[in-house]
């Protein structure tokens, strides 16, 4: 699976948390373009995703992300 | 809509964690006669999403909360040194999640047994001293958790013998929560002891939500906590169910009585199945104890089932049921029926069968109906009644345990009715005697509860807590009135009750319920013949009846008229107002015999 085929399965995730149909997040997207993101938001992204893909992030990468695209390549290397 | 109740039903899935906020949305826009809760969630650790999910929880059990939230690890301080925000928020409930994290000081293996016992009661003084400031400052409900096991054991299976260890240590201190709870009635433990257990202590807890986040629980074990709080707070609001509506063939026995005869049933200790079927039995006649009713709905002939239940193996007995319906008609027309004659509303029945197309019909003609999918496999009943939390109970008062007695009693009163041509004749066969008075402490519990959860009889649909019909009772400026009703077959306890304030010579009329149990009993007419009593005793020329209209009580909506006020008013929502002089008020009741309280 490449970057943009995680991003696309991601979607879904944000979408549901931040209860906007219309969202679409991309590689550039940090939490300060999304209404609500906030700490909370940012961990119910990480359990989603981990349930999504059955893998654990380390507390060192979910501290490191800093936009989507970090979030879509720590999942890659996650699913090898 | 439907598929909104399969959000709540344990295990719970991650995507209830996710959709909370299309979740919620969904839950508002029912249409539910929504109670307001006013509920103050004091945290030992992170508490975010435990609010946002018991948020749901509560609004899919009809009840509509507002909620304060202490800052982080703030629980003790918040109530110790009053919190202005707390205290003007003046909480119905207060939460307090606390879990193995707050307690600060546990043994070493260095320490001496009077050692140990000072830490122990260290920590217990810390809480109890908070619980007791509670009540003194809130005399509100408080919910609190008693402690999970921990997570890692220094000694192995030491830990639960050796008073140093934490599995020994905690034990012992829930104990002492558990025995403050049996002394204080508005205490209240949820226990997240077992709930962890059952859940698995390995996955309740995960050292990565507590590390980023400061949660003493990970985030997929919230919902099982969050509902265990919920189901106790319904609980309180008289939110429980009330009864059940049983099938029979394969359900209670496996096997079908009118194929396969009733000599053939599996049921019984001999075999694995009728083993299973028993358990099951067990466990429902366990509830009559709760004052559970149990009930049959099964499309049989009459004998078939009247055969089958008299099969020497089975646990549950004939006289263990309250009604049997065997036919053939649709069973959500029985359980209509049941529900009818029983007086209670069809959504307080928990509708048990192993038929999918039978649970799916009474889903569909039975607005709001509860109907728990019970698996494919017997083996499975017992667990999917026992998580739903459909009979929690926060307070048995005396009224809860005789229920079930009395809707027997019921039951032989409608077979009366039918010899009867004269109502009246009826009425008076009834021997009916009634004890009217100003509220009293024996009946805190039970007039709370009563206000809580009358729909159909209750004029103003106003909601009171203990505290509040407590610090009525004693306030002069109210009259109070409740009424028990008890006749030949037996006592249905406090069944009616009126609350009114006093300005001047005049006194307006705050709640009047009446438990739809004993509706046409003229219970009303003594009511408001003591009433009047309490009021000319008092000076009082004048009383004012309200009206406001909800989904659920238009049955009460010329009542004021019937009892001789005159409609002084009415605005374009439908609420009226109505008025009483009491000069020339003539007795309304004929029928039942006025005794005087007992104290």
């Amino acid at each position: 699976m490449n970057e943009m085929d995680i991003l696309e399965k991601i979607q879904p995730i944000f979408r549901a948390i931040f209860d906007d149909e219309d969202l679409a997040v991309t590689v550039q997207t940090t939490a300060a373009d999304v209404e609500d993101w906030d700490s909370f938001a940012q961990m119910q992204i990480v359990m989603g995703i981990e349930a999504m893909f059955g893998i654990g992030f380390s507390t060192d990468e979910v501290t490191e992300f800093g936009n989507v695209g970090d979030v879509v390549r720590t999942i890659k290397k996650h699913i090898g | 809509m439907d598929n909104l109740n399969n959000y709540f039903v344990p295990s719970f899935s991650d995507q209830l964690l996710l959709k909370r906020k299309k979740i919620k949305r969904q839950l508002l826009e029912r249409q539910v006669d929504w109670l307001d809760v006013k509920i103050a969630i004091l945290g030992g650790s992170t508490t975010h999403d435990i609010k946002d999910v018991l948020e749901l929880f509560l609004l899919y059990h009809g009840i509509r909360a507002v909620f304060y939230e202490s800052e982080y690890n703030q629980y003790w301080q918040d109530v110790m040194f009053d919190n202005k925000e707390l205290s003007s928020f003046k909480p119905d409930i207060i939460y307090i999640h606390t879990s193995n994290r707050n307690i600060m000081d546990y043994p070493v293996l260095s320490d001496s047994r009077e050692a140990v016992d000072k830490r122990l009661h260290t920590i217990y003084k810390h809480f109890s001293d908070m619980w007791e400031k509670i009540e003194k400052k809130y005399g509100c409900i408080v919910i609190q958790n008693n402690f999970e096991y921990p997570y890692w054991r220094l000694q192995g299976n030491r830990e639960a013998t050796d008073y140093h260890g934490t599995v020994n240590f905690i034990t012992r201190l829930n104990l002492l929560f558990a025995e403050y709870a049996q002394e204080h009635e508005n205490f209240l433990i949820n226990d997240i002891n077992y709930l962890s257990a059952k859940y698995g202590l390995e996955k309740w807890f995960d050292l990565f939500y507590w590390c980023m986040y400061k949660y003493c629980l990970s985030m997929q074990a919230i919902p099982t906590l969050v509902h265990s709080v919920a189901c106790i707070i319904k609980s309180l609001y008289g939110k429980n169910k009330k009864a059940f509506a049983l099938d029979l063939d394969n359900t209670l026995w496996g096997g079908i009585v009118g194929d396969d005869g009733p000599e053939n049933l599996k049921i019984g200790r001999e075999t694995p199945t009728g083993e299973i079927y028993t358990e099951f039995q067990e466990y429902l006649k366990a509830h009559r104890q709760l004052g559970i009713i149990l009930n049959i709905i099964s499309k049989n002939e009459n004998e078939s089932v009247l055969a089958g239940l008299n099969h020497p193996d089975m646990t549950l007995r004939p006289d263990d049921f309250v009604m049997i319906k065997a036919n053939w008609e649709p069973k959500s027309e029985n359980l209509l029926d049941v529900a009818h004659t029983l007086s209670l509303t069809p959504d307080s029945f928990v509708f048990v069968d192993d038929n999918p197309a039978e649970r799916e019909i009474i889903r569909q003609q039975i607005k709001n109906a509860t109907v728990p999918d019970m698996g494919d496999n017997p083996k499975g009943f017992i667990g999917a009644l026992d998580k739903m939390g459909y009979f929690e109970v926060t307070a048995v008062s005396a009224d809860d345990a005789s229920r079930e007695k009395m809707y027997h009693e019921n039951a032989v009163r409608a077979k009366e009715e039918l010899r009867f041509s004269d109502y009246n004749e009826y009425l008076l066969s009834l021997k009916m005697k009634a004890e009217i008075g100003a509220f009293i402490p024996t009946y805190y519990s039970r007039i709370a509860q009563l206000s809580n959860k009358s729909n159909q009889f209750n004029l103003t649909t106003r909601r009171y807590t203990q505290a509040e019909i407590e610090a009525i009772a004693t306030d002069d400026s109210y009259i109070t009135l409740y009424g028990k009703l008890s006749d030949k077959f037996g006592d249905n306890g406090v069944v009616s009750v009126v609350i009114g304030h006093r300005s001047g010579e005049t006194v307006d009329i705050d709640l009047w319920i009446m438990s739809c149990r004993v509706l046409k009993r003229d219970m009303e007419c003594a009511m408001a013949d003591k009433l009047v009593e309490e009021c000319r005793r008092r000076g009082i020329k004048k009383i004012i009846g309200h009206f406001y209209p909800t989904a659920k009580n238009s049955m009460v909506k010329e009542f004021y008229g019937m009892q001789g006020f005159d409609k002084i008013g009415e605005d374009e929502t439908g609420n009226s107002k109505w008025e009483l002089a009491l000069e020339g008020y003539e007795l309304r009741n004929h029928v039942i015999e006025l005794s005087s309280p007992s104290l």
